[in-house]
């Protein structure tokens, strides 16, 4: 006994060493779907709470120019919904005339970016909608640029947003020139790899890469990617398609969930923006 | 206090990474102040504490990333002994330090983007491993001078470990 406390004492730094890598690869070793509950309930009770403080702090400070800015958006977007009005009706009349189907939209339900990795290949976001607001595991999420990813798990006022940026999220995605059709996976930072590409397929620099609507999680058509760069992989079979995505999944402050679909000309914008509202804005950014 | 001090700063640092790291980062290459602080808890306080010191924050970082729950605690108990484990080196200049920084986010970069990136590393070493450790070597200067003028007792020699 005496022998075993001075052997270990005497190599106390390599005895930790050891019992903490064995910890962490025990932990690596865990099935996933453990890791992941593991792992967000700890969050969800602990780090959820300071990570609101601290974003709310840091937020702060931007909000007077955020509100200067968002009053010149919505002036201009004013402008462009009476302009979208006009052609709104316009439309309606020559599909009736023409008997189009009635197309659809979909309703997207915007969220604030509440917390996201300390780690510095972001592969999830906090934002905080939830299960109060209809949202459920799986529905898409977008930004400005395009498909950020889609939410992996959904508290009550808030979501886990698993991004495109990880290596189990691929997206079947269509060229929207030639609709060749393969599989998005990311490789690094905004980089992707287009898969599954046969070498006489038609993709060439430059083209837009939209979602597929296959597998029936995501809708058809949204932007995902830009091709950068296409080259005949090492078999000669395929093809090797690198794209770029346009969004910055570093600094996402803002995204939207796309939750069901509605018809377009009944979407709650244009049926109950406050006008009023809209043109007090409006008078106030022409001052 | 000899608790709540490195708990502190575990806080403070993590802040620093989610509220500042991304704002100042050249295109997607920001420096890790989570890296800077294990670095440094692992100078004073020597490889031991340095090595649980890593543990327990790589696992608070794993929680944001559960994918791959263990990886960062494993890198940063490495990195917190290494550290910890410098020796009796010259007194530190801040060139030293700056070089202690680099090597340590890179070799800590390394460990982590091998298993993370497997097999597929190659190019992540050269555009992002590489940079990101100039930039956190940088930024631990910036940190460690900006807490020398605060009065924190910092790192001032190798070799020794410290107590607050």
């Amino acid at each position: 006994m005496h022998l075993f406390e001075a052997v270990f004492q005497r190599y106390r730094d390599r005895t930790v060493l050891v019992v903490l890598i064995s910890l962490s690869i025990a932990l690596m070793s865990l099935p996933e779907p453990v890791q992941v509950d593991v792992a967000r309930g700890l969050v969800g009770r602990l780090v959820l709470p300071a990570q609101r403080a601290t974003t709310f702090v840091t937020d702060y400070t931007d909000v007077r120019a955020e509100n200067e800015r968002l009053q010149r958006m919505v002036a201009t977007l004013m402008l462009e919904r009476e302009r979208l009005l006009q052609y709104r009706d316009e439309r309606e009349r020559l599909r009736r005339l023409a008997e189009f189907k009635e197309e659809q939209t979909h309703r997207l339900v915007p969220a604030e970016v509440v917390g996201r990795d300390f780690d510095r290949i972001q592969t999830n976001l906090v934002i905080n909608k939830g299960s109060e607001e209809g949202l459920r595991a799986r529905m898409p999420v977008f930004s400005y640029g395009g498909l950020v990813g889609s939410l992996a798990k959904v508290f009550t006022n808030s979501s886990w947003v698993q991004l495109l940026t990880s290596k189990n999220h691929p997206v079947s995605c269509i060229d929207k020139r030639s609709r060749v059709v393969g599989v998005l996976e990311w490789r690094h930072r905004s980089s992707f790899e287009l898969r599954h590409v046969s070498s006489n397929e038609d993709v060439v620099v430059g083209d837009t890469l939209v979602t597929s609507g296959f597998g029936g999680t995501i809708p058809k058509g949204f932007p995902v990617a830009i091709v950068s760069r296409v080259g005949q992989s090492t078999d000669g079979l395929s093809l090797r398609v690198d794209a770029r995505s346009p969004v910055n999944f570093v600094s996402l402050e803002e995204v939207f969930v796309m939750t069901d679909e509605i018809p377009w000309d009944r979407s709650l914008f244009y049926e109950e923006a406050d006008t009023a509202l809209m043109r007090d804005v409006l008078r106030r950014s022409q001052r | 206090m000899k608790f709540l001090a490195p708990l502190l700063g575990v806080v403070i640092y993590l802040a620093l990474q989610a509220a500042v790291a991304g704002r100042i980062a050249i295109g997607s290459i920001a420096p890790d102040f989570v890296v800077v602080c294990v670095v440094l808890f692992g100078l004073q306080r020597g490889s031991v504490q340095g090595s649980l010191f890593g543990f327990f924050v790589g696992f608070l970082v794993d929680l944001s990333n559960p994918g791959y729950l263990g990886l960062n605690a494993l890198t940063k108990c490495l990195l917190g002994f290494a550290a910890g484990g410098l020796g009796a080196a010259a007194s530190p200049g801040l060139l030293v330090l700056a070089i202690v920084f680099f090597v340590g986010a890179l070799a800590h970069d390394f460990v982590y983007l091998l298993i993370y990136l497997w097999p597929g590393v190659g190019s992540a070493l050269l555009t992002r491993a590489l940079p990101s450790a100039l930039y956190t070597a940088v930024a631990g200067v910036a940190v460690e001078r900006i807490l020398a003028l605060l009065g924190a007792k910092v790192v001032t020699s190798f070799g020794k470990e410290r107590q607050y």
